[in-house]
């Protein structure tokens, strides 16, 4: 069985108990994730890097709640390297990891 | 007591609004209520939020411009921003601009924003309390409430001290010790047009008669041994308010010239000092001693007296109010039932009797040491005859305070003689250079009156 990308620690945390909670929140993660990936990769199409870094900003804190450590970085570098339009040729290959791992993420949580 | 903490989230982001809107409605008396655009939020502003957390990127309008708006409504509303950007730059802008808190969306944020609540609640909890304290304060000294009485002497002060209240005139207060001559004089100050303004009273008896230049008027560094520091006398203090001067009888007669000056010249010196200050203050003098009587003798300054006289008010000893007897007696129980936290104390009908007989040389005061030591002394919630005893019982001094027939003050020095000698008639009545049948013929007279039933005189 491959490891969990993410953790539900956090979450569980600060609901204390309130189960119905930490169920709400994963699965408005499980819909919001797709709508992000969908709104980066049309950015960077319209090479609209700013509005990548945007996206990659708004989708920054499920990503940190929901424990998906190893896009914590790199979700930040996304999001500065849109925003700055800098490492412009990295930016495409940082883009595929990170959406393979939300995909995984999504598919993992629905399986849970 | 505790009104609804009403917490507005302003945040775009659906998933994390969510989770801060659940975490801070984790407090039950917390209303939390969610925006996610600018406009939304800046029209629910009418209702009033204690708080408010923004999300800095917001679709329609940039959060600074949202922060000015909320500022230009209420300034009192706190702010916090919340931002994903950690950038140094842009918090300080915003914490210049009004943002009560920054803070950047990581791990951290909940314990952040918890303590920043925790701070905004007990902040506004603080500024209620004290905005409460204050009208305390002011409704205290609403002087029908300070100062119990409704017997005709004290009703006819009360009139006296409206007309104190609307003006600035000098009010000197007179009557013997413990008749409440502060109490009026605070009643007057906070009743005043100067209430906010600082009430300082002075006792002249308490200070040395070297020192009370300086006590008054202030002394600069160095202007006598022992001068090590700048001081600001008690005139200057009470700048834009009242300065009570209690005692004012007991000052010296040269301090008597240099405060006639003062008072005339509105302007005072400090002691070693040169410059002048501007007196701006209202002057409350009290005294127990007749001031005309000391003018006589030559001990106080006919134009000081003048200038003092002012709205004379002449407080009623406690003896000729009567009922108010009862009726400062019975708050002073109340007072110490609340302040030691016990149920009610009443006071018999025979020791009411007993303290409306009594001629209370110490006035309120000493009431007030009778009647809590009686509330002390007592097993039960009723206060009796017994639980009442007066310190100066019998005593010759407070003999001549009460008048009555020159046979009764007859009778009472040779049974005061009587008690103290073990009733030993001999030795009494050698000591009183009387016949001892003279003894013994009041004793028998005293006995036939006890026969009859005393009345109990209304006052």
């Amino acid at each position: 069985m491959e490891e969990k990308l993410y953790s539900l620690d956090q979450l569980e945390a600060l609901a204390s108990g309130d189960q119905a909670f930490v169920d709400k929140m994963v699965d408005m993660f499980i819909h919001m994730a797709p709508e992000s990936v969908d709104r980066m990769i049309n950015a960077l199409a319209d090479d609209n890097l700013e509005d990548l870094g945007a996206a990659a900003h708004k989708v920054k804190p499920s990503i940190d709640m929901m424990g998906i450590v190893s896009l914590k970085q790199k979700i930040r570098d996304l999001e500065q390297w849109g925003k700055n339009r800098i490492n412009v040729d990295m930016i495409p290959g940082l883009l595929d990891e990170v959406i393979n791992t939300l995909n995984d993420v999504v598919q993992q949580l629905r399986n849970r | 007591m505790a009104e609804e903490f009403k917490i507005f989230i302003v945040e775009d982001d659906v998933w994390y609004g969510e989770v801060i809107e659940y975490h801070l409605s984790l407090n039950p008396d917390v209303l939390v209520k969610k925006f996610t655009n600018g406009k939304d939020f800046l029209k629910a502003l009418d209702e009033q939020p204690s708080l408010v957390t923004l999300d800095y990127s917001l679709p329609d309008i940039t959060g600074e411009e949202v922060l000015k708006r909320v500022k230009e409504f209420n300034p009192e509303i706190p702010v916090v921003i919340i931002s994903g950007q950690e950038d140094i730059g842009t918090a300080i802008k915003l914490l210049k601009e009004g943002a009560y808190d920054y803070i950047v969306k990581d791990d951290d944020t909940k314990d952040r924003i918890w303590n920043t609540i925790k701070n905004i609640r007990e902040k506004t909890e603080l500024k209620e309390e004290i905005s409460q304290l204050k009208k305390q304060i002011v409704q205290k000294y609403d002087f029908s409430k300070s100062i119990i009485g409704n017997s005709p002497p004290m009703k006819r002060i009360f009139s006296l001290i409206q007309k104190t209240i609307g003006s600035n005139i000098t009010v000197s207060i007179t009557g013997e010790t413990g008749t409440g001559k502060e109490v009026v004089a605070k009643a007057i100050h906070y009743n005043s047009q100067r209430k906010k303004k600082p009430f300082v009273a002075v006792n002249i008896t308490a200070i040395p008669s070297e020192l009370i230049e300086s006590e008054l008027f202030g002394h600069e560094k160095g202007a006598f041994t022992g001068a090590i520091a700048r001081r600001i006398g008690k005139f200057e203090e009470a700048t834009g308010g009242t300065i009570f001067l209690d005692e004012i009888g007991e000052m010296d007669i040269n301090m008597q010239s240099k405060l006639l000056r003062v008072l005339q010249e509105r302007e005072l010196t400090r002691v070693g000092g040169s410059g002048i200050i501007k007196l701006n203050c209202r002057v409350l003098v009290a005294t127990h001693k007749d001031l005309a009587e000391e003018v006589r003798k030559g001990n106080f300054r006919e134009d000081l007296y003048y200038r003092l006289l002012g709205l004379p008010i002449g407080l009623p000893a406690l003896r000729e109010r009567g009922k108010d007897i009862l009726l400062l007696a019975k708050h002073f129980i109340d007072e110490y039932c609340k302040e030691n936290d016990i149920g009610k104390l009443s006071l018999s009908t025979s020791a009411q009797n007993k303290m409306l007989k009594y001629p209370w040389p110490g006035n309120i005061r000493e009431l007030k040491a009778v009647v809590e030591l009686a509330c002390v002394m007592t097993d039960s919630n009723v206060i009796d005859n017994e639980h009442i005893t007066f310190n100066s019982s019998g005593s010759i001094d407070t003999l001549l305070q009460t008048e009555m027939p020159l046979r009764e003050y007859t009778h009472r020095i040779v049974k005061f003689y009587l008690d103290k000698y073990n009733h030993d008639v001999v030795t009494v009545a050698k000591k009183l250079s009387i016949g001892k049948s003279t003894i013994y013929r009041m004793l028998q007279e005293e006995n036939a009156a006890l026969r009859v039933t005393p009345t109990t005189q209304d006052y």
